[in-house]
């Protein structure tokens, strides 16, 4: 009988938390199907029973660009072969980071049952999450290249830059859903602030407007702005155009900054996590 | 090497919809671990309270305790789904945690999709997950109606389906709930059958169960937990004694709550832990406390 036999006690150091932290995301980025097949169940479960699922999504999206577009360009008294592309454009990528950044809080929430039941790195449900968001994020791009057809904008080598982009932008969607996540587990109230951050950004952010209209006076609104940093190196690319390099810039600052702040508070935290589910 | 090793755990659950001031109802409760305030004066449930323990290659460990004793609880510590809220666990080697087979499971796919998305979630490669599809099908015997969405299946099929999938990999450490493979009796002795392969190929199987026979059969250690402690430790026959001793004194003390569960006669042990899904759902949640409370006024 095992405890019949007396053995020394094993000298083992509690691991550091920061280290279980940064492990939970290695190993959930090393175990990658899992998180992509829940990404693609959720995806599918939308399709159930719908003849075009998620598509729907798409038909709202050019309803928006539509209305919006033709009031807007001549209450901003802006050409509609130029403003109609932009607003398009940016509000496709907005969809993309807007409904991301709201879902994120709900990452460990709407996974308890996975957290409660099966071990394994929590992160798995932040990557489920961020992936969910593209796939369907990318029913709405489907309208880019119609943009592009109609109005002419040239596709050259900046237009790859989208892709850097998107890159930036799921590393720092990432450490959001570290800081958001958690905190809404424990505190239910978090997912409503951040919706309302989320809708209040949309209107400081130059989607509507171009920032030369705001030139010299909210330079805060197009310079500093986390959002419009990320949406323009989205944006500038399927425009055609290169971002500017501030942008980078910015948002390189603003990945390092979230990732010192998110990284700790993860580590602090995250064995609470299954707790507050 | 696989192994488990527990240094002083212990688990608090946070009760934050509760205030502290039901506090002084509960002081004479006698099932669960003890409720208490910590400094903060947030309600806790101290469902384990410093369990040390160390589980080696080999070992076969039943988990008794009557309800709210933390067998539930110390199951996920040891599958490393719950980290403890003060101590240490250990876990080496790869660990599969039958406690909830239907968790998660997507009741507009349909069987076979079920079974790709679960068996990768669980760990498989898309190549796996595929080459697992005859084995699991000659399992479940469920013919045409994997093609079906599963929220057609009755409940025994979907046990059926859920079972075959989550066995179909022999894990190193095995923790398990005894209400895992309850489906009608004919799958009753394959699930049997299956569960005794697994067994016999893990390393470590912890199975919280109330039912002694079983334990005998299938285990070489055992660990009576009482009030999140361990009460005793060691040899599945002396342990018998132990809870039993345990059990009739939890319902001596609780008068009323006997009635109220039959689930904790002695006389006859109980083929289930507790409903369905309640033992792997919230970890702690309003009936169980809602039974404590009642307890102090009957």
């Amino acid at each position: 009988m095992s405890t019949d036999v007396p053995f020394p006690a094993p000298v083992i150091r509690p691991a550091p938390r920061l280290k279980l932290a940064v492990n939970d995301l290695a190993i959930a980025a090393k175990e990658w199907r899992r998180w992509w097949i829940l990404a693609w169940t959720d995806v599918k479960q939308r399709y159930r029973r719908s003849r075009i699922g998620q598509f729907w999504l798409t038909v709202s999206m050019a309803a928006t660009i539509l209305g919006i577009g033709t009031v807007f360009s001549l209450i901003m008294r802006q050409s509609i072969d130029s403003y109609f592309p932009y607003l398009g454009v940016g509000l496709i990528v907005w969809a993309l980071i807007s409904t991301t950044i709201n879902e994120l809080p709900l990452a460990f929430i709407t996974s308890d049952v996975y957290l409660k039941s099966y071990p394994g790195p929590r992160a798995i449900v932040i990557f489920r999450t961020i992936l969910r968001n593209v796939i369907i994020a990318g029913h709405n791009f489907v309208l880019v290249p119609v943009l592009w057809i109609v109005f002419g904008i040239p596709i050259n080598w900046a237009t790859l830059l989208f892709f850097v982009g998107l890159v930036i932008f799921a590393v720092n969607m990432v450490w959001v859903a570290l800081l958001v996540g958690t905190l809404s587990a424990r505190f239910r109230d978090v997912p409503q602030v951040v919706t309302n951050v989320v809708q209040l950004a949309f209107f400081l952010t130059p989607i509507l407007f171009r920032p030369e209209q705001i030139r010299d006076r909210l330079t805060v609104l197009t310079h500093y702005n986390p959002f419009a940093n990320l949406l323009e190196v989205l944006r500038a690319p399927l425009l055609g155009q290169v971002p500017e390099g501030h942008h980078y810039v910015m948002i390189g600052i603003i990945t390092v900054v979230g990732y010192a702040i998110a990284i700790p508070f993860y580590a602090r935290f995250r064995e609470r996590v299954v707790y507050w589910l | 090497m696989t192994g488990i090793e527990l240094f002083d755990a212990s688990v608090d659950y946070p009760i934050y919809s509760a205030s502290a001031r039901s506090l002084k109802t509960a002081i004479a409760q006698k099932v669960g671990g003890a409720i208490r305030a910590d400094d903060t004066s947030r309600v806790v449930v101290r469902a384990l309270d410093r369990v040390n323990l160390s589980l080696r290659s080999g070992d076969r460990l039943a988990l008794f305790g009557s309800n709210g004793s933390g067998k539930s609880t110390l199951l996920k510590v040891l599958a490393g789904i719950l980290e403890p809220s003060s101590g240490r666990a250990q876990i080496t080697g790869h660990v599969s945690a039958l406690l909830d087979l239907q968790m998660g499971m997507d009741p507009e796919a349909t069987g076979y999709e079920n079974i790709l998305m679960r068996s990768i979630f669980l760990g498989a490669s898309f190549e796996e997950a595929r080459s697992r599809i005859p084995e699991i099908e000659a399992f479940s015997e469920l013919g045409e109606y994997l093609r079906f969405p599963i929220r057609t299946y009755s409940s025994g099929m979907i046990v059926r389906l859920a079972f075959a999938i989550s066995t179909v990999i022999s894990p190193e450490i095995l923790a398990m709930d005894e209400q895992v493979g309850a489906a009608d009796a004919a799958f009753s002795l394959k699930a049997q059958a299956r569960i005794n392969e697994l067994i016999g190929q893990a390393h470590i199987l912890v199975f919280a169960t109330h039912n002694i026979e079983d334990a005998k059969k299938t285990c070489n250690r055992a660990v009576v937990l009482k009030h999140g402690r361990i009460d005793f430790d060691g040899a599945v026959d002396a342990a018998e004694l132990a809870y039993k001793e345990a059990r009739s004194e939890a319902e001596a003390l609780s008068g009323p709550l006997a009635l109220a569960e039959p689930a904790s006669s002695a006389d006859q042990p109980p083929l289930k832990n507790t409903e369905p899904g309640a033992s792997s759902g919230p970890p702690l949640s309003g009936p169980r406390l809602a039974r404590a409370a009642r307890s102090t006024r009957g």
